[in-house]
């Protein structure tokens, strides 16, 4: 029943505001973000902080931390795009009563297809074919429920990133791969999912020759996920065996680097002659970064040569039969 | 045999006999990085072959020039610029013309002279503008992570790589260039044998 009415809440919302939340003029968004605040304060006067003070009947208090998971930073949050959104928006509005009953803590959470599915105001978006790929990616088949969106999108943070026209290419490489290292680079999470130890990236990477740059220059899912061409970013992520690994996946000129990170600018025009130039604006990749105008030059130059070396050669020939 | 002239020494027959050989592979490796969907090495070998090749490269570079510094060998490229634009025209014109017409060559070799104008010009291009340019620019490319030219902006590690290839291409054109030249001495293979015993045999 508590599902059911959660849902009728997403739906309702879905109607009503995703697309007033998404198109918000920095005025509208003050608004949501003011009414957001009034509606959230109870909530954000414990959850906001890393610690809590609790008083008994007899009016004794102790100071408590509060966990990790339950904190909530509040900066963060209202930047984020679910900024407009009230906690009893997503959790149960019984989480009003303090203490916590504990049957909340059965309470099932939702997931981002339980909002945007079908979502006009978030249709390019694709959320369908990202649940899709999701569904086909190790982590999912391995983890089954226990991964979901939320295991690496945190609802109360997550930002617009790849489609953000303000962001640079190596802000998002440096966002998207921190998503990755947060289990990959974190030995108490990773464990929370995984019986074993946590893999040294270093070290199992060692075949990879310039690790730094390489890391500094590309995301963990352009050799650790199939490539997409629906949506925005690949999220089918492959078991290491499926990794990619071989150099000229990316060191080419149809450089898988322009169906992934710099997909948006495939279809730009070359610039200063160079195939696939949108790589050219944060790095250089060998056999990737061609220059068209050198190129020609290069066929030009090589032509007259040879042209002349055959000239030369047809006159010397020439001369020695006419003196034998 | 007699008129032979000892013009090249073990040391510098041995310095040659590396560098073709490292010229060879680092075109081929070069080639295969530069054109990875072409079928000759594969990117992760050319990589490697590319990056020992250069290191032995330069430091036989280096050596050729300590070399150069302390024998004779260095006294056959000190070019004397006053004229030079007039003996350049002589010996282009001997190549062109001259020597299809019977003329002698006006630079001949002798002990004091191993090259010709052209040549000359031609050497001191490659040995202390071009290898230098390419040794210099494929260090900075062979260590990314030690040499983060980034910092400079894009444009730093774009002029770095793709002079390496632009000096990398006009190498390559000179080995052919160089090769064919090679043919014009008295008889197509007599140039190359003095490489192997040292001996220049005149016209």
């Amino acid at each position: 029943m508590k599902k059911i009415s959660i849902f009728f809440v997403f739906v309702f919302m879905g109607a009503m505001q995703f697309t007033a939340i998404a198109q918000a003029t920095a005025d509208e968004r003050a608004q949501y973000i003011a009414s957001a605040k009034e509606s959230n304060a109870r909530c954000i006067s414990c959850h906001g902080h890393k610690k809590f003070t609790l008083t008994d009947e007899a009016g004794n208090t102790v100071l408590r931390k509060l966990y990790q998971e339950l904190f909530i930073d509040t900066v963060a949050y209202y930047s984020s795009n679910h900024y407009a959104f009230g906690c009893t928006d997503c959790h149960s509005s019984e989480y009003e009563a303090f203490p916590h009953a504990l049957a909340l803590k059965f309470e099932v959470k939702p997931g981002c297809m339980d909002c945007h599915e079908g979502d006009e105001a978030v249709k390019k978006f694709k959320f369908e074919l990202i649940n899709e790929e999701f569904l086909k990616s190790m982590h999912s088949s391995r983890h089954n429920e226990e991964f979901s969106c939320w295991s690496c999108h945190s609802p109360h943070y997550y930002k617009i990133n790849a489609r953000d026209e303000n962001k640079t290419i190596s802000s998002t490489i440096q966002y998207d791969n921190a998503i990755c290292l947060s289990c990959h680079g974190n030995t108490q999470k990773y464990q929370q999912m995984n019986d074993t130890i946590l893999p040294n990236l270093i070290s199992s990477h060692d075949w990879l020759p310039n690790q730094v740059s390489h890391f500094k220059s590309v995301r963990c899912i352009e050799c650790h996920a199939n490539l997409s061409d629906s949506v925005l970013v690949q999220h089918e992520i492959l078991s290491k065996d499926k990794a990619i690994r071989g150099c000229k996946e990316c060191h080419s000129r149809d450089s898988r680097l322009t169906h992934s990170l710099y997909r948006f600018q495939r279809s730009e025009l070359r610039k200063l002659g160079f195939a696939n130039s949108a790589l050219t604006d944060s790095q250089f990749v060998v056999g990737a970064n061609r220059n068209m105008v050198l190129e020609i030059a290069f066929l030009f130059v090589l032509v007259l040569v040879f042209t002349g070396i055959g000239i030369h050669s047809y006159f010397r020939k020439k001369i020695k039969t006419h003196h034998e | 045999m007699s008129n032979k002239i000892y013009l090249t020494p073990l040391w510098v027959r041995l310095w040659h006999v590396l560098n073709a050989f490292l010229f060879i592979v680092l075109i081929l490796t070069g080639l295969s990085l530069h054109y990875a969907e072409l079928p000759l090495i594969s990117f992760y070998w050319s990589v490697k072959l590319h990056d020992v090749a250069g290191v032995i490269l330069t430091i036989n570079y280096m050596l050729f020039v300590l070399g150069n510094a302390v024998s004779k060998n260095g006294e056959y490229y000190r070019l004397d610029f006053k004229g030079v634009g007039d003996r350049l025209k002589k010996q282009f014109y001997y190549y062109t013309q001259g020597m299809f017409k019977g003329e002698a060559s006006p630079f001949p070799v002798s002990e004091e002279r191993k090259f010709n104008p052209l040549q000359k010009v031609t050497y001191l291009v490659v040995i202390y503008i071009m290898l230098p340019i390419i040794c210099f620019t494929g260090f900075i490319m062979l260590m990314p992570d030690f040499f983060d030219l980034s910092q400079f902006g894009i444009n730093a590690t774009l002029i770095n790589n793709v002079s390496h290839v632009v000096v990398g291409f006009f190498l390559l054109v000179f080995i052919f260039v160089h090769i064919y030249l090679c043919t014009l001495g008295k008889t197509p293979t007599s140039n190359f044998k003095s490489m192997v015993d040292g001996y220049h045999e005149p016209h």
